[in-house]
């Protein structure tokens, strides 16, 4: 009883195995990786494999029979391969070729050796099952992890399969007489039946479940843009937050640094006044004195611009920052803190402008953090030095801030830096970190270490940073 | 003593503007800012005192100690608060140490309390919160400068005293001293083993010397020196 002609069966099931990859390929562009790839040249492989089976008898024997298992079990093990690639354990590749290689020599011992047609048929047919049956166990997996009903669908088919090569395996065992493929009767249509099953409903599940796949990556990448998005915008406002504390916390010395041109400005402004009232003073003095007063307001000027730029939310992400610009205008900044605590500045600047790109107030913020941590810690001796010097080397800029106080204890040693860690009563231990991310953000380094016993003994701080070639301030 | 022997004489006619600056008042300024200080500096001198402004406190001892010669007056100082190395608070310190006893005036701009309360233990005349206001300061001045003429004066009598009192001979000086005390002369002259008579020539003697023609001058006077 054959109900349909199995030459025609193959032929249209091989032909279909060269269509549906192609068409499953083309449905999946932009989507392209290895595995889809490889399951891809799998199908093809088996188009061809069952093209072959298709043309027994038309072709010499070693094509039909030998060729096409070979093609056959490559391509299970493409197969299969492209599904470990998709849970992340692939197998390495020359041992694949080595168990195509025994299983194929195998089989042609079997056939040429022995000259045993009912065991080579046996034999071939268990491995195909076998990997088919291990082909499906990886695509329910696939299924079980990801919640995927595409997964399941493919295991179910090659599943299917599994049983319809055992079913002409259990045939063959059963009967002394065994011919090829295209004259068997039940179970060659069924492996027929079951191959046109795994094509049609394997290559548009996979499709579902690349499509399934990318969608749950774009979701996952978008996702994690957001929080990428959402720690750069609260990193800005933490660093804005230390800023404007860092201020508060200088506010005492600014006023007093503020006071001083205003107190020139009202005694220059009362004199002038005083000279004209009592007729004592020509227009050569009078301008003089308004000099004064214009010089003074410049410097009042100064020193609120100074503080507005600083605490000012950073909007530039990238600019070419000259360093020594940086640790000018934050040592004018803590001028008066230092002035009051006795604490002498030595600047040794680089003969030539150092240039890093990066926010010149992220960058002035670290600087600070690193001065106020210096002066706080000169209070605690007697010698009170703090010294800068910023150099170019290598293609880095390199800031070496370090200063003649007690230094870093042993047992601080590698926490400093990290966030939440702080030696002093009302510190946050905050400062220090914030630095250390804006450094890395601009692709630097801070290091913090005690200085040399010649330098003082103190902590010495090293801010590292790639240095901006010259074509490109 | 010594600060007497400080004065010297005018030679030059810039030696006689000086000097007449300094009769009306020498006023020392100091402050670390150069903008402050030459405007403080420019608005004293056009009131008619003398000016000697510093950048440091430490300039300041440094001239002081080089004891130079100045022109006699009075004299206060104006000195800010908070400076390097050497405070405001801290050179206060110093004179007080160094027996200088000019009128201090301390200025700091918005002061905390405790600033200006350590001012004024440490025998600070005011206390002045910067910006000043060139009346304010002026008064402050005049006030302080009022203050060391009123210590001058002092000092000159107590000096022109205590040689008077160096003329007394041991026994005027023990009479002088019992009738300070309030014996009669009958008492003292019973205490001493001498006559009445000697007695009233003695206590007669020293009240010459010293130059009063009241006993309660004579007793105040004693009492002032101590003798």
């Amino acid at each position: 009883m054959i109900p349909f002609d199995l030459r025609t069966a193959f032929l249209i099931v091989g032909l279909l195995y060269l269509l549906l990859p192609t068409v499953t390929w083309i449905l999946l562009t932009g989507w392209h990786s290895c595995q889809v790839s490889l399951w891809c040249s799998g199908g093809l492989l088996i188009g061809c494999s069952l093209l072959l089976v298709a043309m027994t008898g038309k072709l010499a024997e070693w094509a039909t029979v030998s060729l096409a298992t070979l093609v056959y079990l490559i391509s299970l093990f493409v197969y299969i391969q492209s599904l470990r690639l998709d849970l992340g354990i692939p197998w390495r590749k020359r041992w694949i070729a080595a168990a195509v290689m025994v299983i194929f020599l195998t089989f042609e011992w079997f056939h040429l050796g022995l000259q045993n047609f009912s065991l080579r048929v046996q034999f071939n047919f268990g491995v195909a099952a076998g990997l088919l049956l291990y082909l499906a166990s990886l695509a329910w997996r696939i299924g079980r992890e990801e919640q995927s009903p595409s997964a399941r669908w493919i295991a179910c088919v090659y599943g299917l399969s599994a049983v319809s090569l055992l079913f002409r395996v259990i045939t063959v065992m059963g009967s002394d007489r065994v011919t090829n493929l295209l004259n068997e009767g039940l179970s060659s249509q069924l492996i027929a039946l079951a191959s046109l099953f795994s094509n049609v409903i394997g290559h548009f599940g996979y499709i579902g479940l690349a499509l399934d796949r990318s969608m749950r990556r774009e979701l996952k990448a978008a996702a994690e843009l957001a929080r990428d998005e959402e720690g750069r915008r609260l990193g800005k406002q933490i660093a804005h937050l230390d800023r404007q504390r860092a201020i508060g916390e200088l506010a005492a010395s600014l006023g007093h640094e503020l006071n001083q041109p205003l107190t020139a400005i009202l005694t220059n402004t009362q004199v002038a006044k005083r000279g004209i009232q009592s007729g004592r003073f020509d227009n050569t003095q009078l301008t003089e004195f308004l000099d004064k007063i214009v010089y003074n307001t410049w410097r009042a000027r100064q020193i609120i611009e100074r503080i507005r730029s600083f605490i000012r939310p950073s909007t530039s992400p990238c600019e070419p920052v000259n360093l020594n610009l940086v640790v000018f205008e934050v040592a004018e900044l803590v001028a008066g803190e230092a002035r009051h605590h006795n604490i002498t500045f030595g600047f040794s600047p680089s003969i030539r402008p150092v240039h890093v790109a990066g926010d010149p107030i992220q960058l002035s913020q670290i600087v600070l953090n690193v001065f106020r941590n210096a002066i706080e810690a000169l209070t605690l001796v007697q010698r009170r030095e703090i010294q800068v010097s910023c150099i170019c080397r290598d293609g880095r800029a390199i800031l070496s801030i370090w200063d003649t106080g007690p230094g870093i204890a042993p047992e601080a040693t590698g926490k400093v830096g990290t966030a939440f860690f702080t030696t002093k009563t009302n510190g946050l231990g905050l400062g220090l970190s914030i630095s250390r991310s804006i450094a890395s953000q601009y692709g630097g380094t801070l290091s913090i270490a005690n200085a040399k016993a010649e330098d003082g003994g103190g902590a010495r701080i090293e801010l590292n940073l790639p240095a901006l070639p010259e074509e490109k301030r | 003593m010594n600060k007497l022997n400080r004065y010297r004489q005018p030679v030059t006619v810039a030696d006689l503007d000086l000097a007449k600056r300094c009769a009306m008042g020498r006023v020392v300024v100091i402050d670390d800012d150069i903008e402050i200080l030459s405007a403080f500096n420019t608005l004293i001198k056009m009131e008619g005192y003398a000016c000697e402004a510093y950048l440091s406190a430490q300039a300041y001892l440094h001239v002081l100690n080089c004891n130079q010669l100045c022109f006699p007056g009075p004299s206060c100082m104006l000195c800010d608060v908070k400076m390097p190395e050497i405070d405001g608070l801290e050179l206060q310190k110093r004179l007080a140490e160094m027996d200088e006893d000019m009128p201090v005036l301390l200025m700091s701009g918005a002061s905390g309390a405790q600033e200006a309360v350590n001012a004024f233990r440490a025998g600070a005349l005011d206390f002045l919160i910067k910006p000043i206001d060139a009346d304010i300061l002026m008064v402050a001045v005049d006030k302080a400068l009022a203050v060391s003429t009123e210590r001058n004066s002092q000092r000159v009598r107590k000096s022109s005293l205590a040689a008077r009192i160096a003329t007394l001979t041991q026994r005027e000086r023990e009479i002088a001293r019992r009738v300070a005390a309030g014996q009669t002369n009958p008492v003292i002259a019973e205490a001493l083993g001498i006559a009445l008579r000697t007695v009233k020539l003695h206590r007669q003697r020293a009240m010459e010397k010293i130059g009063v023609s009241k006993t309660t001058d004579l007793v105040r006077i004693a009492d002032e020196a101590s003798i």
